[in-house]
């Protein structure tokens, strides 16, 4: 119930983001950190792409795009929708801070509240060169996320926009509503890992020498692999006995072994098909 | 307390999605009812099971119709059919979720059961061996009961009707209907029934001894006018008539299609 009650809210947020806007202001930023082992970036609008490399540091090439109706609303903006950059137990973390952020009315800002509609909009667009085992945990509302050639655990998390994940080893979680979640792994997953998407497609592809167990479940979409898969029993689910009454639920996945099995890949989407693809290599 | 089983059967490929689940009733030694409705699918139900139980099996949802747009070089995977089960004092309520195209459900059942099964497209409803009051509705497949006892009603809009009862309720009005498609009842030779017969572009066959009624035909005038309504005649395009002396109606109804009512 809950996934079909996000889209509504995040149309309304997508209309508001589309106003045509005559003035626009860039400021582009640069900031490296010093030597942290995970990248945190929380954004609302805007791309996040992030490139693993043989450097040493997480180093972060940014722009904040301001698009406004007027001279004020640009300053209005410019006061208002600030880049946190925090550092604090070995994560670098990149956090886009704004009166959007300020429903639980924790942030600084206990002054006046101004509920003037604001004419502006803001996008951080961030291109981030990391150490290749960097732990990344991105997520953004309004935007595209791109991952290449890193190797560390990874947590990616959209709203309206598509998730790409390039040339990639580790594990984890690429999920998001409204785009498409693409992956290819240079080295297959050691540990389990959720791919969804709720509207879009997921098509994950993996080395000829997969070995996992799948998971796979949608609604509207089909799934297709062009790697040898044994079907798995279902995970046992007698039913149970509630108040007298009888119940059971299908858990309605779909489970494979692709090779002797290993860890667990699970596939999801609601609309979109979904593909398990065998790289060349 | 009952014991529930549970199974899924693995077999090779990736095909094989399948839940099966076996049902337990609360109070086996009263009438019993199962429901299933499925938006596409077909339902194969077969009396004589073990008592107290319903064993309920699903196939898989990609079914008979071959996948489109499959990339290349690349096969479908299989997916349940995905079930939603539940029983509370022996009401059993079965359905599918989402638009599980192609789905199969199958269930065995005791013999002595009340059905309620309806399904839209994608299948055919099929009903072996049991004895209750049977009401089933098939949108675009077909509806085949055989050997069935009790009271029936059946209706179909794109398929065909085939029933055969060994014993029928007596007192008890049914309902066999289809629109385009044939009607084919066969019933034990002594039914005592009043027949509406109704086949707009068919005929309709029997080798039961059919008095017409054809008083019963009458259109019947409804005048409104004293209270500023309207007069009407409706007419019936039914034929009605006896047979064994006439008893509760069985209704016989298709549009384009043959009635044929065989005497057993």
């Amino acid at each position: 119930m809950k996934q079909l009650i996000i889209p509504i809210a995040v149309g309304v947020f997508a209309i508001a983001a589309h106003r045509d806007y005559k003035l626009e202001e860039r400021e582009a930023f640069h900031h490296t950190f010093s030597n942290d082992s995970t990248l945190d970036v929380d954004a609302v609008s805007g791309s996040i792409n992030v490139v693993g490399d043989g450097g040493n540091t997480i180093r972060v090439d940014g722009e904040k795009v301001i698009r406004a109706a007027d001279q004020e609303e640009v300053q209005r903006a410019k006061r208002e929708v600030v880049l946190d950059i925090n550092e604090k137990n070995g994560i670098a973390q990149l956090y886009v801070n704004g009166p959007f952020r300020d429903n639980d009315h924790t942030s600084e800002n206990h002054g006046f509240h101004d509920h003037r509609d604001r004419e502006y909009e803001v996008a951080y667009n961030f291109t981030i060169h990391v150490p290749r085992a960097t732990e990344l945990t991105l997520r953004t509302i309004n935007g595209d996320e791109s991952v290449q050639d890193t190797t560390g655990k990874f947590n990616v998390k959209g709203l309206n926009g598509k998730i790409a994940m390039t040339n990639i080893a580790g594990s984890g979680t690429a999920d998001t509503l409204n785009g498409s979640t693409v992956i290819t792994f240079r080295e297959n997953p050691k540990a389990d890992c959720f791919f969804k998407s709720f509207n879009g497609k997921v098509d994950v592809g993996f080395q000829p020498n997969l070995s996992a167990n799948v998971s796979v479940k949608t609604f509207n979409g089909a799934p297709y692999t062009d790697f040898d898969a044994t079907a798995l029993a279902s995970t046992p689910d007698p039913g149970e006995l509630k108040n007298g009454k009888f119940v059971f639920k299908s858990n309605r996945s779909s489970n494979l072994r692709i090779g002797s099995g290993g860890p667990e890949l699970k596939f999801e989407t609601f609309n979109g098909n979904i593909q398990i693809r065998k790289l060349s290599r | 307390m009952f014991r529930v089983v549970y199974m899924a059967i693995a077999c090779a490929a990736v095909a094989a999605a399948q839940d099966k689940v076996t049902v337990p009733l609360s109070n086996p030694s009263q009438p019993v009812t199962v429901k299933v409705h499925l938006i596409s699918g077909s339902i194969t139900v077969t009396g004589g099971g073990a008592a107290g139980q319903i064993a309920v099996e699903s196939g898989s949802r990609t079914g008979r119709r071959p996948p489109r747009d499959v990339p290349d070089g690349m096969h479908r995977i299989d997916m349940p059919v995905g079930l939603n089960i539940d029983e509370d004092h022996n009401v059993v309520t079965i359905s599918a979720g989402g638009n599980a195209m192609g789905s199969s459900v199958t269930l065995q059942v005791p013999t002595n059961v009340s059905l309620e099964l309806k399904s839209i497209s994608g299948g055919k409803i099929e009903v072996t061996g049991v004895n209750g009051d049977l009401d089933v509705d098939n949108t675009n497949g077909s509806i085949e009961l055989t050997g069935v006892s009790g009271s029936v009603i059946a209706a179909s809009q794109n398929g065909s009707v085939t029933v055969s009862m060994t014993r029928i309720t007596p007192n008890k009005p049914m309902s066999f209907t289809s629109l385009n498609g044939k009607i084919d009842v066969t019933l034990p030779a002594d039914t005592k029934a009043h027949l509406r017969l109704k086949t707009d572009n068919g005929a309709v066959y029997s080798d039961f001894d059919v008095k017409l009624d054809p008083a019963a035909a009458k259109p019947v005038v409804e005048d409104a006018r004293n209270q500023g309504g309207k007069y009407r005649i409706r007419m019936d395009h039914s034929v009605y008539g006896n047979i064994n002396g006439g008893g509760p109606e069985y209704r016989f109804e298709t549009l384009n299609g043959n009635i044929l009512i065989h005497k057993k």
